[in-house]
This record gives C-alpha cells, sequence and structure tokens, in this order.
C-alpha cells in the first residue's frame, strides 16, 4: 500500500520541487561585456511602456531623449532597437515613430538581421554639444505572452545599451481584466531605469492573475501548489489513522 | 597600464617632495634680516592632442628667516596669512618658536599699510644668530582648475595606427596665466626653460616597439620669435627650447598674459599595442619637464610687517631739579648699538616708583609714555644712533626710582633692515622638474578612417565645389562607412536635379544609391535637418587597406610625391602630375581615366592593382582632382573595394561657405582620425516568458486524484465496498 502512495506522490513532490526552484529568479539588473568606447551621446531620458492584450501581443512605446555630451556636432545616424522575442512567429509592426521636437514623422522601418527582428529609426539631425532630441516608437510585437491556464507570464529585459541612461522608466500594462499578481523585482508595474549604464541590462518578470492580489511567490505556484499541498496533507492524515 | 602610470606618477611626486631640500634662492646683496618665501609648483598634466586635463595640483612653500648678518637678532614676532597650514620645519637647538598673539605693543603700532596685526597669523622666535634661520613650511593643494603655467598641444595626425611608422607634427603652446585678471594678486612676468624627454628604445610595456630611435624627434619646431630656440640632442631623444637653445641654457621671459608657441616639432615612431594588451588605447608619447621661475608667490600665503629687536641700550636718566628738590626730571635715551640695523622706535615709557622694583608702588603723576608707528628712526643709517624721550617732569618728595622701557622694531630696509623676498619655482631632481607635462596618444588597432573635406570656389561667382575624401590609413579593411555631408542655408545644390553633378568615385564603392539609374546624382540619402538646407549621407563599401590618393592638381604642369600603400601594408612614393583631362602620369608612364594597372613591386605580397577613378576634366582650366584608388577584395561578397573613394558636387548661393566637417556615422569613434564620429546608438530589448503553470496544474489535480484513490482504497477496507479480497 504504501509502496503504491510513494509511487503516485514521489514524481508529484519532485515537480513541485523543480518547479519552485526555477521561480526563484535572476537578479534585476547585471552587467553584461559590451565593450566600453568613446561615446558622446547619451540617454538623457529612455521611457518604455509596454501594454499587453490577451491574445498575447505586447505594443511597446518608447520615448527616446539622445544627448550630446561631446565637445562637437555629431550626428547620431540610425538608432536601432534590436528585439529578441521569445515566442513562435512574433511580428513586429511599426505603429507610430516621430520627431517629438518638431512633430515630424521619422523613418523607422523593421529589418531582420540572420533572424533577429531590428527597428530601426533615422536620426540625421546633427546634435550641437549639449543639444537633446526626443524621439517617440510604437510598435507593436505578437505573440510574447506566455499563457496558462488561471495565470499569464511575461517577461522583458531592457539592455544592453550603447548609452548611459540618465533618467528611464519602465511601465508593464496588464491586459484588460488582468491584474499583477507578481514580479521580479517586486515593483507596482513600473522599474525606475534611470542610471542603467552601457552593458547594464534590467531584467524584469511578472505575472498576471484573475484577481487584483500580490502575493510573495507567483500566483499559479502559490494556487496550484496550495491545492497540492492540501491535498498531500489530507493523505498523509489518512494514512496515518490507519 | 594606465593603472601603473598613475601609481608611478603618485611615487615620483611623493619621491621628490620628501628628498627636497628647501633652497635659498635669493637676490644679493639679501637685507641683513631676510625672510624668504620660496613656493614650489607640484603638477601633473595630461594632453592627448585634443586638450588638457589637470589633475589636482599643489604648491609646497617654505618661510625661511635667516640672519644674514654679523650680529644677533631677537624677539622676532612674524606675521603670516596663510594659505596652508603654516608647521615650523627646523629652528636652530638655541630658539624657541611659538605661534602666538602678538602683544598690545605691537598690534598697537602695527603699521596701516600692512593692514590690521589681527589679519594676521604670528610666530614668535626667540633669537637668531649670524648666519642661521628658522624654516616654516606649508602646503596648498588646488583641486580645481591648472597651475598658472597654462600647456596645451595639438597633434597632427591625431592617432596613428599600430605597426606602422608615423610622423606626428606637433604644435606646444605654453601661456603665461599669472594674471589679475585671473583672479591672482599679481601680474607675474615667468622665466622658463622646457625638455621634453621622448620614452626610452627597448622599454617593455610602453607601447612602442622594441627597436633602436623609436620614437625619435626628428625636428626641433620653430619658436615664436623673440622666444628662443629649440634643438634636439644628439641621440634625437630630447628636445630644448630655452632662451639661447642649449641645455640647461637660459631662461625665456614670458610676460604675464602671453602666450608662446614652439610649431611643428615632429616626433617619428612605430608603435606596438601588443605590449600594452593590444586594443585601441591611449599611449605616451612623451613628457614635458617645464622649468620656471618668478618672484610673484603662487598661493595667498603673504607676509606682513615683521618686528624684531637687534643691539641696543638704554638709559634713564634721573636728575632733580636745582631749585625745587620735589621736582625731578626723568629721561629715557635709547642707543642704537648695532652696527648693522636701523630702529624704528615704536614706544617709550617712562615712570618713577616708591620701591625699588619697577612694578612697586607708582609715583602719581611720573608716568610718561608715547607710541607711534614710528616715534624715530635711529642707526647706522640714520642721521642718529639714539633717541631721547624726555625730559619729563614730575613731583616727589621722596627720592624716586626712575625706570625706561621701550619698544623698537627692526626697520624694513635692504641694507639696513629687514625685507622679503618671493620666489615661485618648481623642485628639481636628477636634472627633472615637477612640473610635468605628459603627452599620450591615441594608438588605433585596426582600420582607421579619415574623412576630408575641401571647399573650392566654382567656375561661377557664388558657387562652391565640396571634395570630400575617405579614406581607410589602418592595417585593417573598415566595415560600411557612413559619412553624411550638410549644406549650410542660402546654398543649395546647383543644379539641383543632379544634387550639383553628385558624382562618386567609383561608383561601384556607393552601396546604396539612392537614384541607380542616374549618375549624377550619386547618394544614399537625403536628409532635412533643421538649421541647415540640406543633408546627405553616403553608405560605403568596406575600404581596403591598400592605399591611393585623391588629390587637387591646380594645372597640368604641376607635379606632386605622393605616398600610396600597398596590400602588405608597405608603402611607395610616386611622382605624380597631370597630362590632359583623360590621362594623368606616374613616374613618366602614362595611364588613362578609367583604366586600371598594376603596381609591380617585384614581390608578388606586395603587388596592387590602382584603378584611375578620376581625372577632372576642369584640371587644364584651374584645377581639378585626380583620384587614383587601390584595389582590394571583399570577400564577404565577393566584390572588388577601392581605397580611397571621393565625392564632388556643386553649390551655389550667397555669402560665405562656411565649411562644416563631415560626420562619420556607426563608426568607432576611436577609429577616426576626427572627433564628429559616434556609435549609432542602439537599445536591445528582450520579450516573452515561458508558463509552467499546467505542469503545476497537472501535478496538484494528480495529488488531488492520488488523495481520492486512497481515500476509495481505504473505505473498501472498512468492508464499505465488498470486494473479492475480503473473503478469503
Amino acid at each position: 500500500m504504501r509502496t503504491l502512495l510513494m509511487r503516485v506522490l514521489l514524481p508529484t513532490i519532485l515537480s513541485l520541487t523543480l518547479l519552485s526552484t526555477y521561480s526563484v529568479g535572476t537578479a534585476a539588473q547585471t552587467q553584461g561585456t559590451v565593450e566600453s568606447a568613446y561615446n558622446p551621446l547619451v540617454y538623457s531620458r529612455l521611457d518604455v511602456t509596454v501594454r499587453l492584450t490577451r491574445d498575447g501581443r505586447a505594443t511597446v512605446d518608447m520615448r527616446i531623449t539622445i544627448r550630446n555630451e561631446g565637445k562637437v556636432l555629431v550626428v547620431p545616424g540610425y538608432g536601432r532597437v534590436p528585439l529578441n522575442l521569445r515566442g513562435e512567429n512574433s511580428t513586429v509592426e511599426i505603429l507610430r515613430s516621430v520627431d517629438l521636437n518638431t512633430g515630424r514623422k521619422i523613418e523607422a522601418v523593421v529589418l531582420d538581421v540572420n533572424g533577429t527582428k531590428i527597428v530601426r529609426y533615422a536620426m540625421w539631425q546633427p546634435l550641437k554639444p549639449g543639444e537633446e532630441r526626443s524621439i517617440e516608437l510604437i510598435f507593436r510585437v505578437g505573440g510574447v505572452l506566455a499563457k496558462g491556464l488561471l495565470f499569464d507570464e511575461f517577461g522583458m529585459t531592457i539592455g544592453p545599451l550603447s548609452n548611459r541612461v540618465e533618467e528611464g522608466r519602465l511601465r508593464i500594462i496588464p491586459p484588460q481584466g488582468e491584474f499583477i499578481t507578481y514580479s521580479e523585482p517586486p515593483r507596482d508595474g513600473e522599474w525606475d531605469l534611470s542610471g542603467l549604464d552601457p552593458g547594464g541590462v534590467m531584467r524584469v518578470s511578472v505575472e498576471f492573475g484573475p484577481l487584483p492580489f500580490r502575493s510573495p511567490i507567483r500566483g499559479y505556484i502559490l494556487f496550484w501548489g496550495g491545492i497540492a499541498a492540501v491535498a498531500l496533507v489530507l493523505i498523509l492524515v489518512r494514512i496515518r489513522r490507519r | 597600464m594606465r593603472q601603473r602610470l598613475l601609481l608611478s606618477l603618485l611615487m615620483l611626486s611623493v619621491l621628490v617632495l620628501s628628498s627636497a631640500a628647501p633652497m635659498t634662492v635669493m637676490a644679493s646683496p639679501d637685507a641683513p634680516l631676510s625672510v624668504y618665501q620660496n613656493e614650489y609648483i607640484n603638477a601633473t598634466i595630461e594632453v592627448d592632442g585634443q586638450g588638457s586635463r589637470c589633475d589636482s595640483w599643489n604648491v609646497t612653500g617654505f618661510l625661511i628667516v635667516k640672519d644674514t648678518s654679523s650680529e644677533p637678532v631677537y624677539d622676532i614676532w612674524l606675521p603670516v596669512k596663510p594659505a596652508g597650514r603654516i608647521s615650523l620645519s627646523s629652528s636652530p637647538a638655541y630658539a624657541t618658536v611659538t605661534q602666538e598673539d602678538p602683544p598690545s605693543w605691537v598690534s598697537g603700532t602695527y603699521p596701516s599699510a600692512y593692514g590690521s596685526a589681527s589679519d594676521y597669523e604670528w610666530w614668535h622666535i626667540t633669537e637668531l644668530h649670524p648666519g642661521d634661520s628658522v624654516v616654516f613650511n606649508y602646503e596648498v593643494t588646488t583641486t580645481t582648475g591648472c597651475p598658472p603655467l597654462i600647456i596645451n598641444e595639438t597633434y597632427s595626425p591625431q592617432k596613428i595606427v599600430d605597426g606602422q611608422s608615423s610622423t606626428v607634427s606637433v604644435n606646444l603652446t605654453i601661456t603665461n596665466g599669472f594674471t589679475t585678471a585671473n583672479g591672482y594678486d599679481y601680474d607675474a612676468d615667468l622665466q622658463i626653460k622646457v625638455r621634453k624627454i621622448l620614452p626610452a628604445d627597448n622599454t617593455a610595456g610602453d607601447g612602442w616597439k622594441d627597436q633602436a630611435g623609436n620614437p625619435a624627434f626628428s625636428d626641433a619646431g620653430t619658436p615664436d620669435t623673440g622666444y628662443g630656440s629649440s634643438s634636439l640632442s644628439t641621440d634625437n631623444k630630447e628636445l630644448y627650447w630655452t632662451g639661447d637653445g642649449n641645455w640647461p641654457g637660459t631662461y625665456i621671459t614670458l610676460t604675464a598674459g602671453s602666450t608662446m608657441n614652439l610649431k611643428n616639432f615632429q616626433v617619428t615612431g612605430t608603435p606596438d599595442l601588443g605590449e600594452v594588451g593590444g586594443t585601441t588605447q591611449k599611449i605616451e608619447m612623451g613628457r614635458v619637464y617645464v622649468y620656471f621661475k618668478t618672484d610673484k608667490p603662487v598661493t595667498d600665503t603673504r607676509v606682513g610687517y615683521v618686528y624684531a629687536i637687534g643691539k641696543a641700550s638704554l638709559e634713564a636718566k634721573k636728575e632733580q631739579d636745582t631749585t625745587n628738590p620735589s621736582t625731578w626730571y626723568e629721561t629715557l635715551v635709547v642707543y642704537d648699538t648695532s652696527g648693522v640695523f636701523d630702529y624704528e622706535i615704536v614706544n617709550t615709557t617712562v615712570w618713577a616708583t616708591q620701591g625699588n622694583t619697577p612694578d612697586s608702588t607708582l609715583v602719581t603723576g611720573s608716568k610718561y609714555s608715547q607710541q607711534g608707528s614710528p616715534l624715530a628712526t635711529i642707526g647706522p643709517g640714520e642721521t642718529s644712533t639714539s633717541y631721547t624721550y624726555g625730559p619729563n617732569s614730575f613731583t616727589y618728595n621722596l627720592v624716586p626710582k626712575i625706570w625706561a622701557l621701550f619698544r623698537a622694531r627692526i626697520q624694513r630696509d635692504e641694507t639696513h633692515g629687514w625685507m622679503n623676498y618671493t620666489n615661485t619655482t618648481v623642485f628639481e631632481q636628477g636634472g627633472l622638474t615637477n612640473y610635468t607635462v605628459i603627452e599620450k596618444i591615441w594608438v588605433v588597432k585596426g582600420y582607421l578612417v579619415k574623412a576630408r573635406k575641401e571647399v573650392r570656389p566654382g567656375a561661377t561667382s557664388g558657387e562652391f565645389c565640396i571634395g570630400i575624401t575617405l579614406e581607410n590609413l589602418g592595417e585593417w579593411m573598415t566595415p560600411y562607412v557612413e559619412f553624411y555631408d550638410l549644406v549650410p542655408t542660402n546654398f543649395a545644390p546647383n543644379p539641383a536635379s543632379t544634387e550639383g553633378n553628385m558624382k562618386f568615385y567609383p561608383l561601384s564603392m556607393l552601396a546604396q544609391d539612392a537614384d541607380p539609374t542616374n549618375s549624377p546624382p550619386d547618394y544614399s540619402l537625403k536628409t532635412t535637418p533643421t538649421g541647415y538646407s540640406g543633408g546627405y549621407v553616403w553608405k560605403s563599401y568596406p575600404l581596403p587597406v591598400q592605399q591611393g590618393f585623391a588629390e587637387w592638381f591646380p594645372d597640368t604642369s604641376t607635379s606632386k610625391t605622393i605616398t600610396v600603400k600597398m596590400k602588405d601594408g608597405s608603402t611607395r612614393d610616386w611622382t605624380v602630375q597631370v597630362v590632359d583631362a583623360s590621362t594623368i602620369s606616374i613616374n613618366g608612364t602614362n595611364y588613362a581615366e578609367g583604366s586600371e594597372f598594376l603596381a609591380d613591386s617585384g614581390n608578388d605580397a606586395a603587388d596592387t592593382y590602382f584603378l584611375v577613378a578620376l581625372v577632372q576634366d576642369t584640371v587644364g582650366s584651374g584645377g581639378g582632382y585626380v583620384v587614383v584608388s587601390a584595389k582590394g577584395h571583399y570577400s564577404n561578397l565577393d566584390m572588388d573595394v577601392y581605397n580611397p573613394v571621393f565625392v564632388h558636387y556643386c553649390v551655389s548661393g550667397s555669402g560665405d561657405y562656411k565649411l562644416n566637417d563631415v560626420f562619420v556615422v556607426g563608426v568607432d569613434p576611436r577609429n577616426t582620425l576626427d572627433v564628429n564620429s559616434v556609435l549609432m546608438p542602439f537599445a536591445s530589448v528582450s520579450m516573452g516568458a515561458t508558463s509552467f503553470e499546467l505542469w503545476l496544474a497537472v501535478a496538484a489535480i494528480t495529488m488531488v486524484a492520488a488523495g481520492i484513490y486512497v481515500e476509495f482504497r481505504g473505505r473498501r477496507r472498512k468492508g464499505v465496498v465488498t470486494s473479492p479480497l475480503a473473503r478469503t
């Protein structure tokens, strides 16, 4: 009788343990290994707002302000946003690309380089020393939300970047009708990107659930794990009674 | 490497400071009591051809009070306005030196021209014998700005390529910033000498290839007229810039606020980045040691009016009135018994007492005192060596005791008194100074892109023609290069339909052609930046290592000697001349425009093909460009590529065409010869996740199922459910 029980219970316990190890997560900001080069540009402001929808798509709104900290005029040229998308057949669609100083549309295209999609925008306006320029880029990406039974997972990494960020913010807005149940690092949907060094990364993991309650661990672990734990306890109590 | 360099610099400064002895540099002859203020500036400045950077610099100062006469001096009060904390460095064993407030007779008689006694910190020295001195020291560290001697250098070229022999032409500028306009209390003229030393041959880890004469000076340059001469040492490792061009030589005088230049001295050398890690970085191109002196202090430390006394004697005379015996007369006589010093009498006091001590009961009305700054001056340099105060009368029935007191100070006089001398200079040790300028130059590993723009007047009035050359000076093929030019407002390309007859040579190198059917115009992208009439971007395929030339020839009779580079990096000098609108001659042989030829070097590894890409038709009538590009191979696309590439177009408009720089985008700025290049910005974004909820849900449901099964089994055992097993 006991061996039969063990044969049923053991794999369940094992899978529980494996899953909990996974959810411990990684540090929020780590250093990449990008060579530091003489680079007079700096992101004086980098605001990224991600709006998710239930069909798994994300609309990314990036407001980028670049400033020339050097002593001579420079031309930024083409700015690039390389996208590493984990998802099948992720499509990228540009919705808006505008120079915020003039209100004029700027050229932005999606390039496919060896399987990696890159959003390339044009900044051909020369920047005088100390001058800064802001652009807004809105693009939509498909298939980035990992859907579960009750809870959905989303992860995002900003970086490595070519330049230092002075002030910046990452906002993630859950799909309609869902709420953030867990995030790593734990915040209220907004993460500070200020001070991010070139080569540095900001890794964010978010879980959305049907109810507006925050959990210190992933909601699905709490929910399903709780059910499994209760069932286990009842089983053991039952065995004991015999 | 950089850390090691800085550390050795730090150690050098500390070493020199601790072992240096204070020098009593002085004028001659010096005053019998001399106060020397000697300041030594320690500074290390780094220049890299684009600007200079001063780390914090400091001044070490010494105040030396010295008795240079043949007589002792006593009771010295030294007022100092300190800029840095003053501490006693050395004093003779017999002297007691303390820092304390001066007595009231000193502060009360302090000369108003020197401010107030309370403005100063006072030091008291009890006595000083002939030949002895008391030394104080102080240190002032300034963390911002540069010391008053401002040094800068510009290099051409600003960067050199690893493994190749290069000659760098340097202009050294020295400005005397020791002026009231810069916040100093004085305008000081400086006496300057300059000694520049190159890194020694065969030194490990300095970034220069280990071979003889590497690096070495190839030209001593030309100083501005009236500012001395320059010369080189016999081994060409040292450069001297002095009054007479020799070393140690004489000083050059640089007046306050003036600037002097040493133009176009040249350093030739071959760098080796393998010694310092192999990546593009700055290496030391040499050190400049500056020797200078001036007679003004650079810190705010000031010496006030010194009080001291030498040999003197005092006489108190008592006289009784002959007619009225209770009337007494008291007289004070001060004698300057010094053979050297003049005294300024500042206070004389006489009084009488009943008792035998000066502080016993005072006879009423007998105290007479006067104080002045000064009351009188006596001494060997004056008309009289004595001073009389009195007779002063008072009444007393008994026999009084008369007492006299005088206060005096040695006069401020170079012959018969005290004088202060200031000297600001640098520490010297082993022939080198502590005022060091470290020169660093960028050594580039790999490709080195140079974009050069020339503007010449066109054929018609108000027309300007622009020629832009993009070349690779380095040892590796470049990546794709995008360069960008701006057209100033008031100008527009003319004719507009061809963007000013814009042509790109060789056209096959234009990686992106916005108008492939027409040539002209040849460009990749046209932009509309605000503040300018327009902009153009040209994207070029990678430029190979072998290098030709793009040169302006004013006519068909001018010949130029031009250096080209073969595909193995070796160079050749060609004599080039234009024959006619479609032919040039190189070393006597004619080549037609559009033809390709082989420069056979006799060494297969160096054989390189060249393309005569352009011979402008206007050469015969006013001048034109000749472009001969060296051919290489870009294996990724299996195509021929050329170096250099050249763009030419013309604009028309009104006013002055203000030359602006060409901008290079996307290329690492360290790999360009100009600073107008920038790495194109990028911001990587990753998105996506995996959900493991399904697995956990399955596990949980399995648990629940297991629980139900266990419960079911348990109930069957109890007999609730009949089972065949129960029967047996």
